[in-house]
């Protein structure tokens, strides 16, 4: 068995691993290979084909797959080494990575330092115990998005989505540009989890209710779902449905780093020191499975960070741990803002509105002054009502599905003429 | 369309007939109404190799299960399907529940069941550190088989000794002929015209028998549901772990049993239902499942639970009958001749599918007709969806051979895109994601096939043609 000897293995290729690969070799260590078990660069970013990526870390508003495609370059450009279709199986005390992949077979490789950028994964039906029969039709919300955005598949008609966090209220826009019908979105908190933007983009500009305290009680169906009943508040009501998305949660990918032997807090928390190394020398972590990011950007400036401690560890490693102190857990997550109900009353009698254009969801209104791009989004729509850049997928000559964005901001009405035009135009 | 002999229903009692019958010179055929076997009974159940001490002495089930324990054994090594004599105990909590526990060790030994003992605390905790009580009855001959693969190897190998296995086929309608039986799917298609007739349809077995006119039989679904632990708790538990159970005869209580492949089951409940389809788990019955097993095994308490399910048993009383016990009933009818009925086979009918099979065909069939062996019987399960060791030589060289072997699809459960097209070249041309769900485990573990569902459908719709409507049953 051929062993290759390197200096740090990267393990995922998405925004943090890739961010961290370039910054590694920039700092001068160029002896480092990325291990990725799809046949493309740019993890979660390739399925999220909507626009939102980028504003802090490339400075410009972008999809996930032009996000993905900014790092891939620059990757390139540095000739830096990537394994595709590689998935690492098993690491040993010793740092022996055991990778298997269909161009190679079973690979080994000796390295000196391991980043692990895995990522994360969903929570799931069961993992939240809804009851009721378990037919087809029954997906989480990234499941989904994988199946409609890289897949170009149809999963059903009619979706009833649990969980209101962003990939939920994402994919209700998402289905409904592909022509579904959204009945609703269901939150089991009394308020909403995800972005406020994303709400008011993704289902107040078309028409998906939002139900809060309201959970899925049981799912009917035997073969395919027949519908739900759904609690609100200790009323039950029974929604006809053909399909079911749950968006209620991630969980840090940490099954290699439990196999190594690593300390993992409530199963779900990799315990790190300050500079992001696990409880075993020269293992780090970034990105989604050390915690969860709500944006890219975020979880490429963690793999840059992450970066600069292995070349530091690399670099020094008699120094590296000189002041280092021990957060057991990480916890540096990101502050989740909580909105109570009587925020989205005021939203809808029309003298306020929420900005869309950056996270930070400003509230406008008559007295405020919002940045230029702020201004530039209220302009806007008062001259064509609510509008945005369409972005969907396409099928091109060689059988594959493209995402696309268009340049300019369409009104919201004319979205299914346009993706009837453009499917049609792009194939 | 003429047999010599027609099987209704492709669980594992129906398959293990078809398989027996496949050693002789006979030409038969195994119908199912679902897209692959066993998608019953033999689904959803504990998967427990009993050792014959819970069944009432001297009744059919205590018989079958005394021949099954060693005939299943014997018929899985045959096939090349793994089991493990796990051993099991029945805890008593305290003192009072121990006369439970030496009245099964009488019944026991009245059965000839091998390897039990009572054992006490410290006993316990030696075998099962996690486990509290007082004390047990422990079986050492206890074991564990997947339900499922088994089933799947009967049929497959029957398939292989000439049996025709027709899927997606619900037979409907039976007429009586002079000398036969022809059976007639929803869509009013004449299946099979056969001299013998074997009704092992489960929970519809019932249904099946008064279409041709025997009424006696009324079955009484009872939903247990279960809940399956995340694999990364396996070692919390050696052995099937049993409180003494109700004594309303609904089921054996809510117990532990480790699976085959290295999850714990938790379950099953009882409670009789109207709807012998209605396969939902509840609310009520998930927070009861949970409270009794924290009682049994208080470490449980926060543990991830990858997914919950439920099975029903076939059962021929109810709480509102007299007995709280009725035998197997298998049997030629005494309306109709040849014709075989096999119903209420509840547990321990996994255990003892093959003794069962083994006297349908010498005792029952035998007794009338000419039964010749034939020499080409091959009792080994080729088509076997095999999952390879990853470390072992025979994985290792494989993989050099075919890149197939080196492309994992699951990830969790550590699936290759090889040992997947071997699952879908089965050879009932079963191909549905449950299909390869069951002999692959892909999709069964803790991502729920969040990861790889759509490289499966993916592999179904390039490599097998089959449409997506079809896969994700929107048609
Ligand atoms: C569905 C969804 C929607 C989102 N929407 C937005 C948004 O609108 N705006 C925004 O800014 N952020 C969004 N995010 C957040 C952001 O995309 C992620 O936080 C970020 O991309 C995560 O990057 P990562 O590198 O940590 O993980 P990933 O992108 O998940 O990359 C991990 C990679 O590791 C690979 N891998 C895992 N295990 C192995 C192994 N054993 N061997 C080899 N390879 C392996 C995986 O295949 C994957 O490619 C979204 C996230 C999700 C999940
Ligand atoms: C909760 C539970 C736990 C159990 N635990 C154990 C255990 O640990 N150990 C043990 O030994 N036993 C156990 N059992 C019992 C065991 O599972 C059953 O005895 C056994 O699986 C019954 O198999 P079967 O072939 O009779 O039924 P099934 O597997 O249900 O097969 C019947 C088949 O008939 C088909 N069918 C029905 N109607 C028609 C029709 N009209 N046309 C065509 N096909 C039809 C169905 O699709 C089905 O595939 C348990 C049972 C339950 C419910």
């Amino acid at each position: 068995m051929i062993l290759k000897e390197i200096d740090v293995a990267i393990i995922g290729a998405g925004a943090a691993g890739l961010a961290c690969a370039i910054k590694l070799h920039d700092s001068g260590i160029q002896n480092i290979v990325i291990f990725e078990r799809n046949p493309f660069l740019g993890g979660i970013l390739r399925q999220c084909i909507h626009l939102g990526f980028g504003l802090t870390y490339f400075n410009e508003e972008l999809t996930g797959p032009q996000y993905a495609d900014k790092l891939v370059k620059n990757i390139k450009d540095r000739n830096i080494g990537c394994r595709l279709n590689s998935m690492v199986l098993d690491i040993s005390e010793d740092k022996i990575l055991t990778v298997s992949s269909p161009q190679d077979g079973i690979m080994k490789y000796k390295t000196r330092t391991i980043v692990f950028a895995v990522g994360c994964r969903e929570r799931t039906r069961d993992n939240i115990e809804v009851p009721g029969t378990r037919p087809m039709g029954v997906f989480t919300a990234g499941q989904a998005q994988t199946l409609i955005n890289l897949h170009g598949l149809k999963i059903g008609q009619k979706v009833v989505i649990q969980g209101s966090g962003d990939i939920g209220l994402i994919m209700a826009r998402r289905l409904k540009i592909e022509g579904y019908d959204v009945i609703a979105v269901l939150e089991t908190l009394p308020y909403l989890s995800g972005l406020i933007r994303n709400k008011v983009q993704c289902l107040d500009h078309f028409g998906i209710p939002l139900m809060l305290s309201s959970r899925i009680k049981k799912i009917c169906g035997r073969k395919r779902v027949s519908g739900v009943y759904v609690e609100t508040e200790n009323q039950e009501q029974y929604y006809d449905c053909d399909t079911v998305l749950f968006s209620v949660g991630l969980i840090p990918e940490l099954e290699l780093a439990r196999n190594l032997g690593l300390n993992i807090q409530d199963n779900s928390n990799i315990a790190v020191n300050s500079a992001f190394e696990g409880t075993k020398d020269g293992i780090f972590f970034c990105g989604n499975c050390l915690h969860i990011n709500d944006l890219a950007d975020n979880a490429s400036l963690e793999g840059e960070k992450a970066a600069s401690f292995v070349a530091e560890y690399l670099r020094h490693p008699e120094v590296f741990r000189e002041g280092l102190t021990n957060k057991l857990p990480y916890c540096e997550c990101q502050k989740y803002s909580q909105y109570n109900n009587d925020f989205f009353y005021q939203l809808k009698d029309g003298e306020s509105l929420v900005c869309i254009i950056c996270p930070k969801s400003c509230i406008l209104s008559k007295g405020s002054n919002p940045c230029q791009r702020g201004k530039d989004y209220l302009s806007s729509i008062t001259s064509e009502g609510f509008s945005q850049r369409l972005t969907t997928t396409v099928l091109n000559s060689q059988e594959e599905y493209i995402p696309i964005v268009t340049k300019e901001s369409v009104s919201i009405e004319s979205f299914p003429e346009k993706v009837k035009e453009l499917k049609i135009k792009m194939s | 369309m003429k047999y010599d002999i027609a099987v209704i229903g492709a669980g594992v009692v129906g398959s293990a007939i078809a398989r027996e019958l496949s050693k002789y010179e006979l030409k038969v055929i195994l119908i199912d109404k679902e897209e692959d076997v066993s998608e019953g009974i033999s689904k959803a159940n504990s998967g427990v190799i009993h050792a014959g001490f819970n069944v009432k002495t001297g009744s059919m089930k205590s018989r079958f299960n005394r021949e099954g324990l060693a005939l299943l054994t014997k018929t899985a090594d045959e096939l090349g399907v793994k089991y493990k004599i796990c051993r099991k105990l029945v805890i008593a909590k305290n003192d009072e529940e121990k006369p439970y526990l030496l009245k099964l060790l009488e019944q026991g030994r009245k059965n000839s069941t091998p390897g039990l003992s009572i054992i006490d605390r410290e006993t316990i905790k030696t075998l099962e550190s996690n486990i509290e009580g007082k004390w047990a009855l422990y079986s050492e001959k206890t074991g564990i088989i997947t339900p499922f693969l088994f089933t799947i190897a009967l049929a497959e190998n029957a398939c292989e000794n000439g049996v025709i296995v027709k899927l997606n086929t619900e037979i409907t309608k039976i007429t009586k002929e002079k000398e036969s039986y022809k059976l007639f799917s929803a869509s009013g298609e004449l299946i099979s015209e056969s001299r013998w007739v074997i009704n092992s349809a489960g929970c519809a077995s019932d249904n099946i028998a008064s279409l041709v006119g025997d009424n006696k039989f009324k079955i009484h679904p009872c939903r247990g549901e279960y809940f399956i632990l995340d694999k990364a708790h396996s070692d919390m538990l050696n052995m099937a772990v049993y409180p003494v159970p109700p004594a309303d005869g609904s089921g054996l209580g809510v117990h532990f049993t480790p699976t085959m492949n290295g999850n714990i089951l938790i379950g099953p409940s009882a409670e009789y239902i109207n709807d012998r389809d209605d396969l939902a788990t509840t609310k009520k019955t998930m927070e009861q499942l949970k409270k009794e097993a924290y009682e049994l095994m208080p470490i449980i308490k926060n543990f991830g639970f990858i997914k919950s399910y439920a099975g029903i048993r076939p059962k021929l009383f109810n709480s509102q009958s007299n007995s709280n016990f009725e035998d197997f009933h298998i049997a030629e009818s005494d309306v109709n001749p040849r014709f075989i009925n096999l119903i209420g086979i509840e547990s321990p009918g996994l255990t003892s599918s093959p003794a069962i099979a083994r006297y349908i065909v010498e005792d029952i069939i035998g007794e009338k007709e000419d039964l010749t062996r034939k020499k080409e019987f091959d009792g080994r399960w080729k088509g076997a969806a095999k999952i390879y060791d990853k470390n072992s030589d025979e994985y290792l060289s494989l993989v050099k051979r075919d890149s197939d072997y080196a492309q994992v699809v699951c990830r969790c459960e550590h699936v290759t895109k090889g040992e997947i097209k071997k699952a879908l070249n089965n050879p009932l041309k079963a191909r549905s994601l449950k299909a390869v769900k069951k002999r692959t485990f892909a999709m069964t573990g803790r991502c729920q096939g969040g990861f790889c569902l759509s490289k499966l459908i993916d592999i179904l719709q390039k490599e097998y043609s089959i449409k997506t409507d079809e896969i994700l049953r929107l048609r």
